[in-house]
């Protein structure tokens, strides 16, 4: 098993908290001794029209999936072997399937569909239509649009609760973020945050949704049970992608326009950390153990590994032109190896 | 002596021995000769230098990009893609106007465009610059997203043309729109604008000498050339300088001097 650090041939600006090259041998460390082999990254090339499969274990581009147009979004159901793909500027989802590499259908849904989301039993799949305000939600078995909602204008991330039964939309256009109800496939609730939001996450094991407004450069903290914003943390920058670490006790959001990688801690929402991860930072997501966050730099064209505890920043992986990859885009596969024996 | 339109005159009378042969100089122009050539040494002008000291044309705003109405779309994030800005027939492969937006045959090296950036998938900013150059490192618009933000934008472009005038690299995916409103030019030569003076005169004795200065230029006009001559064909003339005319009378008569000026403006205001 190899550690991301050094896998790569294009270093990136070190951390501007912790950049000692000590910092970074830990985070060889770290990360290797965490990022399971089987553990990879779907980076969705929004200018190159296909998917890298990252090994984040080696450190290596395992191969690379022609998908739709401008893919963007991408969403994991490892207990199903599949991961989806919104195409921006393609009008459709990708299927691929995890033990074969490939695309095993291609499902029409609504205009410029942006980030994607599945439910935790990997059935439905649900996919923001930026350009016409809607959600389609796709039976993952039968790749079919069972119902499209509309939502509000602009739709772009997307965020599935832990339990399934909500599903959360940031709606660009209107400052708002929609929630519905995964049973009935209805809005029930509108709640307002601040100007363009993107991306949407939703805390492990607390009634916590997170969302990260472009325009007015913070991070809404939403209370799920009663649907309103409880905290509204300053992130300075254009926000742009949001997770939650797997122990659910920090934020990490990338700022496009700042290139850098902050943690948001949960217990106070306070700004505890920012990493220079290179320019224009678009999707990230954490390791299953949370010891190394990945980070999409759109204008870097590589995927960047952060040591979590301690913001060291790890050898860039190159991938393909343009990665955004909004969403949760690591796929552990359950027992290290996959059907076909890729690895 | 007082001329005819209140000029002064100097007259210097005094007989001539002889009897003068017909010598008659009429309207002889000499402002226009005395101007000194430029030498190459001085280098190009500030003034009417025509890659520095351009020339504006406001023109009513026409759509020349629309990327949503084009086969294309939205330029995707990282992406970029160029346009012709100006002398095109038509505009609607850009998804623009189906006119020429009044632009066939201009010459520019600038355009002034109104940029608007349309729904932007995520935060991000738009870099308008010339065709077939380097972007530059700053951004003309920044946008968050979902948001819809114009700005003005002057944007060189390559003259002599090029395959395409300009280019719109998009760090998010976001359709565009843009407006041409006006465009910079090379200054055009433009003929001065000229009015003759009224007439000055002046009567010379047998034998005299005078100098006759042209009347004075209507305000805001220069005087560039002065025209004499005599009502007679007896007189012998001589011509000085841009601003008169000075004369010996040779004839054993009084002869009657005219002077006139000819003044010229830059046409405008």
């Amino acid at each position: 098993m190899r550690t991301v650090a050094g896998a790569g041939p294009r270093p990136l600006p070190v951390a501007t908290i912790a950049r000692t090259a000590a910092m970074v041998l830990a985070l060889a460390v770290a990360a290797g001794g965490r990022a399971d082999a089987a553990t990879f990254a779907y980076v969705a090339n929004h200018q190159a029209n296909n998917v890298s499969v990252v090994n984040v274990g080696t450190g290596t581009v395992a191969t690379t999936i022609a998908v739709g147009a401008a893919p963007y979004g991408i969403a994991v159901a490892e207990s199903r072997g599949r991961v989806y793909v919104s195409n921006h500027l393609g009008g459709s989802v990708s299927v691929i399937n995890t033990d074969t590499q490939a695309v095993v259908a291609t499902i029409p849904v609504g205009a410029r569909p942006a980030g994607i989301a599945t439910s935790p039993d990997g059935t439905r799949a649900y996919v923001a239509n930026f350009g016409d305000g809607t959600l389609s939600v796709i039976d993952a078995v039968g790749n079919t649009v069972l119902v499209t909602i509309p939502v509000g204008a602009n739709p772009n991330g997307v965020a599935v609760r832990a339990d399934g039964a909500r599903v959360y939309v940031a709606n660009s256009g209107a400052g708002t973020v929609s929630v519905v109800d995964a049973a009935t496939n209805e809005v029930t609730a509108t709640v307002t945050v601040g100007t363009g939001p993107a991306g949407v996450a939703v805390h492990p094991g607390q009634p916590r949704a997170y969302v990260v407004n472009t325009g007015s450069a913070t991070l809404s903290v939403i209370d799920t049970n009663s649907n309103t914003v409880v905290a509204t943390v300053r992130t300075d920058g254009y926000p742009t992608g949001v997770a939650v670490a797997p122990g659910g006790n920090a934020v990490w959001v990338t700022n496009a326009l700042d290139d850098t990688l902050l943690r948001v801690e949960t217990a106070g929402n306070t700004v505890a950390q920012s990493v220079d991860v290179g320019p224009y930072p678009a999707g990230v997501a954490l390791s299953p153990d949370g010891a190394v966050a990945y980070v999409a730099t759109t204008e870097g064209d590589v995927l960047v590994p952060v040591n979590t505890a301690t913001g060291g920043v790890g050898t860039a992986i190159p991938v393909g032109d343009g990665p955004v990859s909004l969403g949760r885009f690591l796929y552990q596969q359950p027992d290290g190896v996959f059907a076909n024996g890729f690895e | 002596m007082a001329t005819a339109d209140g000029l002064e005159a100097y007259v210097i009378a005094r007989r001539t021995a002889r009897s003068s042969p017909l010598l008659l100089i009429p309207f002889l122009v000499c402002g226009a000769a005395a101007a000194e050539a430029p030498s190459p040494a001085d280098g190009p002008k500030t003034l009417g230098a025509p890659g520095s000291n351009l020339v504006y044309t406001p023109i009513t705003a026409c759509r020349i990009v629309n990327t949503e109405a084009t086969a294309a779309g939205p330029i995707a994030a990282g992406a970029t893609r160029s346009f012709s800005g100006i002398g095109e027939a038509s505009y609607t492969a850009q998804g623009g106007s189906a006119t020429d937006c009044g632009t066939v045959g201009v010459v520019a090296t600038a355009l002034m465009l109104h940029v608007t950036a349309v729904t932007p998938t995520l935060a991000g900013t738009a870099t308008v610059y010339p065709f077939n150059t380097t972007r530059p490192g700053s951004p003309s618009l920044q946008y968050s997203a979902g948001a819809v933000v114009n700005g003005a934008v002057l944007a060189q472009i390559p003259n002599p043309p090029q395959a395409s005038d300009f280019t719109i690299h998009s760090s998010a995916t976001a359709n565009y729109t843009v407006d041409i409103v006006g465009y910079f030019a090379p200054p055009q030569a433009t003929a001065l604008q000229c009015v003759q003076s009224s007439l000055s005169t002046l009567d010379i004795p047998a034998g005299g000498f005078a100098t006759l200065f042209s009347p004075v230029c209507p305000a805001g006009y220069a005087k560039t050339s002065t025209s004499c001559d005599t009502t007679s064909t007896l007189a012998y003339l001589t011509i000085t300088a841009i601003s008169g005319c000075q004369a010996r009378n040779t004839s054993a008569s009084l002869q009657q001097l005219n002077a006139q000026a000819t003044c010229c403006r830059v046409p405008g205001r």
